[in-house]
C-alpha cells in the first residue's frame, strides 16, 4: 500500500515539476519547486502513515530535484563559474530556511 | 540572457520541440513514480539520510550522462531526465535530514550532497559527450 501511495503521490510532484518548469525554464523553476518542497517537507516532517508516503515521500520528493540542481549548476548559461557557485550557494541556504520555516510552523 | 532548460524542449534550440501537456504529463508521471520507488526502496535499506545521498549522488551522475548525450528522442529526456532522475533524487528529504543533523554532521552532508553532485553531475555529462 505504501508502496502505491509513493508511486502516485511521486507521479503527481513530478507533474507539478513539468507545470512549473514550462512557465519558468531553467534554474528559475528549479530553485522555485525545490524551496516550494522543501518547505512543504518541512511542514509534514515528523510524520508518518499513509499521509506522509504520499505528500511527503511521493509529492515533495518528485516535486523537488537534486539531480536537475546540479546539472544547471555545473552547465551555467553564461559560462560563468561565479554563477555556478552563487546557484549553488542560493539553493542551499533557500532549501533549508524554507524547510526550518516549514517544520517550525508544521 | 536565455535559461535553456536542459531537459524539456529549448526555444533557443529548433532541434529540440516540445512535447504536448497530454503527452508530456504522463510520461513524467510514470518517470516519476519509477524514481520514487528506487528513492523509497533505498531509503528503507540504508536509512533516509544515507539512502537520500546515495540516490542524489547517483541521480546527478546520470542525470548528467543523459543531458551529456544529447538523446534526440524529447520524450526520453522528458521519461528518463525529468521523470525517472528527477524523481529519484530530491532536494526537499535533504533539507529536511541536513536539519535533524548536529551542525558538523550538517557541514559534512551539505558538502558531501553538494561537492559530490556537481562532481558527478560534471563526469557524468563528459562521460555523456563521449558515448
Amino acid at each position: 500500500m505504501t508502496v502505491l501511495l509513493v508511486a502516485v503521490g511521486a507521479g503527481v510532484g513530478a507533474c507539478l515539476r513539468l507545470l512549473v518548469s514550462r512557465r519558468l525554464a531553467g534554474a528559475a523553476g528549479t530553485l522555485t519547486v525545490n524551496v516550494v518542497g522543501s518547505f512543504a517537507l518541512g511542514l509534514l516532517s515528523g510524520g508518518s502513515g499513509s499521509s506522509y508516503a504520499l505528500l511527503g515521500i511521493g509529492v515533495c520528493g518528485a516535486l523537488t530535484t537534486f539531480s536537475t540542481f546540479a546539472v544547471e549548476a555545473v552547465e551555467p548559461p553564461d559560462g560563468r563559474l561565479r554563477w555556478s557557485a552563487a546557484y549553488a550557494a542560493t539553493t542551499v541556504a533557500l532549501c533549508l530556511l524554507a524547510a526550518a520555516l516549514g517544520s517550525a510552523l508544521g | 540572457m536565455t535559461d535553456p532548460d536542459l531537459l524539456d524542449g529549448d526555444p533557443a534550440d529548433e532541434s529540440v520541440p516540445v512535447v504536448g501537456l497530454v503527452v508530456a504529463l504522463p510520461v513524467v508521471a510514470l518517470g516519476g513514480a519509477v524514481g520514487a520507488l528506487g528513492r523509497y526502496g533505498l531509503a528503507e535499506l540504508a536509512g533516509s539520510t544515507v539512502g537520500t545521498l546515495v540516490v542524489n549522488l547517483l541521480g546527478c551522475l546520470l542525470l548528467g550522462a543523459l543531458v551529456g548525450a544529447r538523446p534526440g528522442d524529447p520524450l526520453l529526456r522528458l521519461g528518463l531526465g525529468t521523470g525517472v532522475l528527477g524523481g529519484f533524487t530530491t532536494m526537499s528529504t535533504f533539507s529536511v535530514d541536513t536539519l535533524a543533523l548536529s551542525p558538523a554532521e550538517a557541514v559534512g552532508y551539505v558538502l558531501a550532497s553538494v561537492g559530490g553532485g556537481l562532481l558527478l553531475a560534471r563526469a557524468g555529462l563528459r562521460l555523456g559527450h563521449d558515448e
